[in-house]
């Protein structure tokens, strides 16, 4: 497993997504954090919970009427968060068979 | 013989982690009673009693994700593990979620040098779900003993009490080699998030090689919970099962309680009946105990059915898992005013008592948030209410049929929840809008796995509800009770009494309102409990008069003869605003801390129930 936190600006960045942009049943993985946007309290504690890099992610559902917020599983487990501070988590929906197979 | 310093335990772990079933099952039932106005309540305490005979206090302590304090919740239990003089502890581990678990475990037992025992706890289910573990490779790494249990099914209770005896008989001493294990440093003050995410997660890929010796086989998530969760989430389907579970519950909470609250009523009226027909009994003793004492505690107790039917709904929907679910689907509604879906539970709980209510505030992990619902929960229609509500709708409300099988009775009770919530919503929104602005507080709720609730916990957080309510009819309100009948009755019942001559004192003042001296004086009282204003006005027209007012009846038609039909009405819409229950400010005080708050809290309630009722009256009369 590689840390690449500093990941290469440009070319890879265009193709990451925020977390918060998927749909209910697709899944993605873990590329980076947008710290500058984020609350860091926040984003910290997503981090002690299992959102790192390279972990893949999945939305399972939406709530009624907004489509806001969604539950997302990582790992074993299933939080609720909106799709705001989801969107500080910075996701590619390329490679998740191959980090499934890793895992 | 007991000695001063009991050796005390605590039970730590992740939030769902199975820490309270563990308790119970671990505890007798003697849980201590927490104060109403007290202080500690945070921590629920027991006595535990160890296989070598020596007793011990197990201290639960609330669930954590991490050592770096997120929640007030967690604060607490950082504080608690800091300073709380803790012998030994039962580290609790959701064994479904193994990874996340056993790194807060790692965390834990390198901060704190503290003896330990780890239970791997819902073992039973993580099975089921095709987990695989090595706890002796576990055991050899984390130099402390593991062992599997299943609190809800009882499983490996012994063994875990028969190594924490023996944690307790070495006297507090730890393996040295356990003190190796600083995979995380304690966080240092100075470094900024983004480097502390970075230490996380150096920590974490550490972990993972320490995690892939004690995991076997992975499991997955359990499927049922997934099923079920299609339904439960489901856009159309989850907001209807939502709202069928909140109708359910209050439909369960008045037509099931209505047969024991008549039983009690009925029990009270046959006991006045026989203390009316004693021989020989002194007339100011008679007075006291038909007209004080037993008509203020059985008008109080009557709600006791009504009380531990919504917390055992509570309860049952809690450890089953759905108050998250709910939590996620009221998220966008709450959004409306401001608030967060967290302020739901709070706030739904406090439809029984606000009292648990505002303590349940302290999940709420964003200080503003905190505030707001703290001073919405008053308007929330408590079950003390009920008795005030009833008793005056059945004397001035005329039950009409409405059409679709509705009676006008039932319609303003449902009127008078409404524009409570109503009420509690439009001050939250205003609160936010104007005093306690800002952006709303980031969501992030774990949805876990449903799970069967435990007929052994539901049943002992119902009997600890009922000691609280017991123990308040059985002081506060038995207290004030004697007093008010004293009041009325000296130095002359009635009219000459200082009770008359208070509220007299206080009537310029709420006669705008529609209310008279007797009504002055029977509110004062209800600041030690809002159901003692049907006791109090049962007390105040009936000594002197000898109306019989043992049941509800009698004071019913009572109060038609002596009020006009907008004094009732404007006295209903008091009750709707006004934060009359000691119980309830001093819990609110405590939450709110700073005195400005609760201050606010205060004036603005007492200044929505006075023009609330002034309106009312004006308008009616």
């Amino acid at each position: 497993m590689i840390l690449n936190n500093d990941a290469v600006p440009g070319s890879s960045a265009v193709t990451w997504m925020g977390l918060g942009e998927l749909q209910p049943g697709s899944s993605a993985v873990i590329r980076g954090f947008d710290w500058e946007q984020a609350d860091p309290a926040f984003l910290q504690r997503l981090t002690e919970i299992g959102f790192l890099e390279n972990v893949v992610v999945q939305v399972l559902h939406a709530a009624p009427w907004s489509q806001d917020p969604i539950s997302v599983q990582v790992k074993d487990a299933v939080y609720a968060i909106r799709r705001k501070e989801a969107n500080w988590v910075r996701v590619e929906s390329q490679g998740v068979e191959a980090h499934r197979a890793e895992a | 013989m007991k000695s001063p310093q009991p050796i005390r335990v605590a039970l730590v772990g992740t939030p769902n982690a199975g820490k309270t079933a563990l308790f119970n099952v671990l505890t007798r039932s003697n849980q201590r009673v927490a104060n109403y106005s007290g202080v500690t309540v945070d921590q629920a305490e027991a006595e535990l009693a160890l296989p070598s005979g020596k007793s011990a206090t197990l201290v639960d302590l609330p669930g954590a994700y991490s050592l770096r304090p997120y929640t007030d919740d967690e604060s607490v239990l950082v504080e608690a593990l800091r300073q709380g003089q803790f012998e030994a502890m039962i580290l609790v581990v959701d064994s479904t979620q193994p990874e996340r678990a056993v790194r807060f475990l790692i965390e834990v037992l390198n901060q704190f040098q503290i003896p330990a025992v780890v239970a791997f706890n819902m073992s039973d289910l993580a099975k089921k779900q095709g987990y695989e573990f090595d706890l002796a490779a576990l055991e050899q790494s984390l130099k402390v003993p593991v062992l599997a249990t299943a609190a809800a099914r009882k499983v490996g209770l012994a063994p875990l009490l028969e190594k924490l005896d023996a944690l307790l008989a070495q006297g507090g001493a730890i393996e040295p080699a356990r003190k190796k294990h600083y995979l995380l440093k304690p966080s240092s003050g100075g470094t900024s998030r983004q480097a502390l995410a970075n230490e996380i997660l150096a920590f974490y890929k550490l972990s993972d090689e320490f995690l892939k010796k004690f995991i076997v086989r992975k499991g997955r998530i359990d499927p049922l919970t997934q099923k079920l969760d299609r339904w439960v989430l489901h856009p159309i389907w989850g907001s209807l099962i939502l709202v069928g579970v909140l109708a359910l519950t209050f439909q369960l909470m008045f037509n099931l309680a209505a047969v024991p609250m008549d039983a009690i009523d009925a029990g009270f009226s046959w006991l006045a009946e026989q203390v009316q027909s004693l021989a020989g009994l002194p007339e100011w003793l008679r007075s006291l105990l038909v007209e004080g004492i037993i008509a203020g505690v059985g008008g109080t107790l009557v709600f006791l059915p009504q009380i531990l039917i919504l917390f055992a709904l509570i309860l049952l929907l809690e450890d089953f898992g759905f108050m998250a679910r709910a939590v996620f689907l009221l998220d966008h509604f709450m959004g409306k005013v401001g608030l967060q879906g967290r302020s739901f539970l709070p706030l739904l709980s406090s439809y029984a008592c606000a009292v648990p209510g505002i303590m349940s505030v302290k999940s709420i992990e964003n200080t503003r948030d905190r505030i707001v619902t703290t001073l919405m929960i008053p308007l929330t229609t408590c079950s003390a209410r009920i008795p005030v509500y009833t008793l005056l709708i059945g004397a001035f409300v005329p039950n009409t049929e409405v059409g679709l099988g509705m009676r006008l009775q039932g319609l303003v009770m449902l009127g008078l929840y409404a524009a409570g919530m109503l009420a509690a919503l439009a001050l939250g929104g205003v609160l936010r809008l104007f005093a306690l602005k800002g952006a709303r507080t980031p969501l992030l709720i774990e949805l876990p796995s449903y799970k069967w609730p435990s007929a052994s916990s539901v049943a002992k957080g119902l009997v600890y509800r009922a000691k609280l309510f017991l123990k308040r009819v059985g002081t506060i309100i038995l207290g004030m009770t004697v007093l008010i009948w004293v009041m009325v009755t000296f130095p002359h019942p009635g009219d000459q009494s200082w009770a008359a001559d208070l509220g007299r004192l206080f009537e310029p003042l709420i006669r705008p309102l529609g209310f008279d001296w007797r009504i002055g004086m029977a509110l004062i009282p209800t600041f030690a409990a809002r159901e003692v204003m049907v006791a109090a006005l049962a007390t105040a027209y009936s000594v002197g008069e000898n109306a019989d007012v043992s049941n509800t009846l009698g004071l019913e038609s009572l109060l038609q003869q002596e009020w006009s039909v907008a004094t009732g009405i404007s006295l209903m819409v008091f009750f709707i605003f006004a934060p009359m229950c000691i119980s309830t400010l001093a819990a609110a005080k405590r939450e709110l801390r700073g005195t400005r708050w609760f201050g606010v809290m205060v004036v603005v309630l007492f200044a929505m129930a006075y023009l609330g009722s002034w309106a009312t009256y004006q308008v009616l009369r």
